[in-house]
């Protein structure tokens, strides 16, 4: 059952931080029995805001993409012994005026695409798409025309911002090829040149292990040179080296559980083992903003999907309840088994799962955890252990933890832990043991090396030096932002960092501004997010220093001036220019 | 929907549209002729009159009202709508409501299956052979040394000192991880270079590398092939390409073993399928898929004969 809350209610003087819409802050989140003690306080101050409008939960959405949101998740007393420390999470809502204006910018965009379609079937202008050969011109087309529109006519104008080459180690500074266009990004030229020393505000980098000197280089090296660059096998033949096994234990020391076993490829880690854990008879419970390689493995297993609304502990409580007491669909059989799938760190969002409350919904109805920790393994937590020991939790309780070694420890391939049974059962069922090639030797010894970093085997602090430097650099990042008056997603402890952008010119011109001022950042449009929430997203790592967030933060505020992107209404020290001010909102009592 | 609803939806409909007729009847003649209202004036009035009368009655009555057709049909209608209106109503499906007491306890007596189901210590896939050192021609298993039959090192590139050297070098130059995917600064020029170099190697127009070959297969099926269009593939196709199949969603067709007369028998179903539903077979993209060499037979497929298919409107991968 779930624990009883020490019900101390949140005193007046954090009304300041309750949003409008008279929705309390804990409503969300909070479980059907612990939201019985708030409820007669919900309502008093309910009756004293009348008329703001209906309540919806913190993070739902509707279909255009409009968050009708709470400022700010303010829950550290409430909770009591579910959560150790405050859990703030900010969704503020799109502007309605920049929402509208979004929507004119796609839609004269979508215009203008039709036009120069018709002027390109009617070869007035000329055609660089891709074409089918001669002698397969009456074959039915690879590509039907319009399911292209979006990436012919809106993402090709914008193409320069993605997959810029890389020179150098990509560390907090990085070289980047020079290029040009000459016909609007169909096609790229190389000049030759390198632009030197770009801020690397988008690799994955959290605790800066992408370097090419060091100790975690040099093992690397030696280990190259004795066993070879590749294994050119699998791991139930030949290919099991004695460091796989050496690593699978240190991974299972560092997480905290029984054992490990590690894969090539992080994608693939997913995608490969989801099918092997579930099938036809089981349910599997995901949030709405998983990644592809969750949704492509649970698809593939052949189990029934059912989503729950982001984070949203009353969604998957609802969902959990209706699929025990019904049972499967139409012949009302009993589930065979049920899997509730969440990601530590959502990276398009910044948001980190509510793991307390999972566990303890887990507990009470006899489900199954996954918990991808892809971005949050290294990044969270005192130890660097990730999301189970930023809340400070039993590791045994999360029954599959998985994770990719890309993102923190600078090697690449993935992860899945849990108990001995479980790993057992995957070593001689999973589809990659089988059938792919094991991973290769210096990937190997750099997990090995950056992981005892972390843990402080080697006998140095770097690794705990790390995680704090980390931690201040997150915290200085996005309070610096905030206070600029960008709007930012996520959790306040989550070195990712989505800033909105919104409007379809502001996504490349952030990109290329920022580029021309030396700092490298990644912008991310439809579909990776919806069409209208566009955002830049901010990796912070520990490489980083104070100096170099410091540049890094003009730049922003510069670029963010000339652009207008400085929407929030809620700036902590308010400042003369506010854009798109009164008129338009109600004011807030902040 | 199952046989039976529709039948009893039908027989629903049997019932009712007779009776609507008749309503529609009789308002009509109401408004034309008000012949009920006639009708009862005139018994009314007979009553009053006198009785030398009644002889002509029945042929008064008969004449104006309707043929004996068309009242022996509005009896039987009548019949039926009181029948109708007196028989039980039966639910298609039972909604029933739960309390949540019931609730309760269903979820307490639920208990799921175990997670993984339990492997016996001696499976054999359970231990792993380990190996230390180098794998190359030869390789030391568990300890022991023994001549390298497993590996797929065709080329002996395994442990090419060349190989190593640059390895090293590019080591010293970018560290071990890209630390992104390709949009994201995770592009290096190396990456570009050797996508250059394989295309010409294989004298195609551009080329595309991916970090697991497992993943190649699984998802570049799925990024052509769509859910309807059609796939046709040798049988002894490898586990890769058996999940980017699944992942597609397409129609699979598979064909025996290195049998060209089969795939021309399939290829030639198709056709004729076509022909008979032309706008379907307009947008239907059709795809053969083999290998090179088979992991699982280890024969070669006989390429030049396959060629000669794409001649007649199909597409080869």
């Amino acid at each position: 059952m779930t624990e009883s809350p020490a019900s101390k209610p949140a005193s007046n003087g954090e009304g300041c931080l309750h949003a409008r819409n008279g929705l309390k802050p804990e409503r969300n989140g909070f479980l059907k029995s612990l939201q019985q003690q708030s409820r007669h306080r919900d309502r008093d101050e309910e009756e004293v805001r009348p008329g703001m409008g209906r309540r919806r939960t913190a993070e739902s959405c509707c279909c255009c993409g409009l968050k009708i949101q709470l400022v700010r998740l303010h829950a550290a007393p409430h909770h009591g012994d579910l959560y150790n420390r405050p859990f703030l999470e900010s969704f503020e809502e799109t502007p309605m005026l920049v929402a509208v204006l979004t929507y004119m910018g796609y839609g004269i965009l979508t215009v203008f695409g039709y036009l120069r379609d018709f002027l390109r079937h009617w070869k007035i202008e000329r055609c660089h798409i891709a074409r089918e050969k001669e002698e397969q011109k009456d074959f039915v087309p690879l590509y039907q025309d319009f399911e292209n529109f979006y990436t012919r006519n809106l993402y090709m104008r914008i193409r320069d911002n993605w997959n810029r080459p890389v020179c150098s180690v990509p560390g907090a500074k990085m070289d980047l090829v020079d290029r040009v266009s000459h016909d609007y990004n169909w096609t790229f030229e190389y000049t030759g040149r390198t632009v030197k020393a770009v801020i690397n505000l988008g690799s994955y980098n959290y605790l800066g292990f992408a370097e090419n000197t060091g100790r975690c280089a040099d093992a690397a090296a030696e280990v190259s040179m004795a066993y070879g660059v590749g294994v050119a096998s699998t791991r139930q033949e030949i290919g099991n080296l004695d460091i796989h096994e050496e690593m699978e234990d240190l991974l299972a020391r560092f997480l905290g559980v029984e054992s490990a076993m590690a894969f090539g490829m992080g994608f693939a880690t997913n995608s490969m083992n989801i099918p092997a854990l579930t099938g036809k008879g089981c349910l599997i419970l995901s949030d709405e903003l998983n990644h592809a390689s969750l949704v492509l493995g649970a698809r593939l297993s052949g189990s029934t999907i059912r989503v729950f609304k982001h984070n949203n502990m009353q969604s998957l409580e609802k969902l959990l309840r209706e699929a025990i007491v019904h049972g499967q669909p139409r012949t009302h059989r009993p589930w065979k088994k049920i899997l509730i799938m969440v990601e530590g760190i959502y990276s398009m969002e910044g948001s980190i799962v509510r793991l307390p409350e999972v566990i303890a919904l887990k507990r009470r109805y006899r489900a199954y955890l996954y918990l991808d920790e892809a971005h949050s393994i290294g990044a969270l937590g005192p130890r660097g252990r990730g999301v189970v020991d930023h809340f400070g939790l039993d590791p045994r309780d999360v029954d599959v933890m998985m994770g990719t070694f890309t993102k923190s420890f600078g090697a690449a391939g993935g992860y899945i832990a849990g108990k001995r049974e479980l790993i057992d059962y995957l070593r001689c069922h999973s589809h990659s043991a089988v059938y792919a090639t094991s991973m290769s030797p210096p990937v190997v010894e750099q997990i090995i090396t950056s992981m005892k970093c972390i843990m402080g085997e080697d006998g140095t602090t770097i690794g705990s030096d790390r995680i704090r430097q980390l931690a201040e650099n997150t915290c200085y990042f996005r309070r610096r932002l905030r206070e600029m008056g960008f709007i930012i997603y996520g959790n306040d402890d989550s070195p990712v960092v989505p800033m909105m952008l919104y409007m379809p010119a502001k996504i490349g011109a952030f990109g290329r501004e920022m580029l021309s001022r030396n700092i490298g950042v990644v912008v991310v449009g439809f579909p990776a997010t919806p069409i209208i929430e566009s955002r830049a997203r901010f990796c912070i790592s520990a490489a980083h220093s104070r100096e170099l967030l410091d540049q890094a933060l003009s730049a922003i505020s510069e670029v963010g001036d000339l652009l207008q992107l400085k929407y929030s209404r809620h700036r902590i020290q308010p400042s003369g220019a506010r854009p798109f001010d009164d008129g338009v909102y109600e004011d807030i009592d902040d | 929907m199952t046989v039976s609803k529709l039948l009893k939806i039908v027989s629903k409909c049997f019932f009712y549209i007779p009776l609507l007729i008749w309503v529609c009847f009789v308002v009509n003649k109401i408004c034309q002729e008000n012949i009920y209202i006639k009708m009862i004036s005139f018994w009314l009035l007979h009553c009053l009159e006198s009785r030398k009368d009644r002889l002509d009655f029945p042929r008064h009555s008969f004449s104006i009202l309707a043929p004996a057709y068309h009242l022996i049909l509005e009896g039987i209608l009548i019949l039926w709508i009181i029948r109708l209106l007196f028989s039980k109503t039966y639910k298609l499906h039972e909604t029933y409501k739960l309390t949540e007491r019931e609730k309760e306890d269903l979820i307490e007596e639920w208990q799921p299956d175990l997670l993984v189901p339990l492997i016996s210590k001696d499976h054999p896939s359970l231990k792993y052979n380990i190996v230390s050192g180098p794998p190359s021609h030869k390789i030391i298993v568990n300890g022991k040394e023994c001549i390298n039959f497993a590996s797929f090192n065709f080329l002996g590139l395994l442990d090419n000192e060349r190989v190593k050297e640059k390895a090293l070098m590019s080591l010293k130059k970018y560290g071990v991880g890209t630390c992104g995917p390709r949009g994201f600064y995770g592009t290096f020029d190396v990456h570009l270079e050797l996508e250059n170099r394989l295309a010409k190697f294989m004298k195609t127009e551009e080329a595309i590398i991916y970090s697991y070959g497992f993943a190649t297969m699984a998802s570049a099926i799925p990024a052509y092939s769509k859910r309807g269009d059609m796939i046709f593939v040798d049988e002894a196709a490898c586990f890769s390409i058996q999940k980017g199949l699944q992942a597609s969603r397409s129609f699979i067709k598979y064909f025996k073993h290195n049998d060209m007369e089969d795939l021309e028998r399939l290829l030639k179903e198709q056709e004729l399928e076509d022909q008979k539903n032309p706008r379907k077979a307009r947008v239907t993209r059709k795809f053969i898929v083999v290998e090179g060499m088979y992991i699982n037979t280890a024969d070669i497929c006989p390429l030049p004969e396959l060629v000669k298919f794409t001649s007649n409107t199909f597409q080869v991968i």
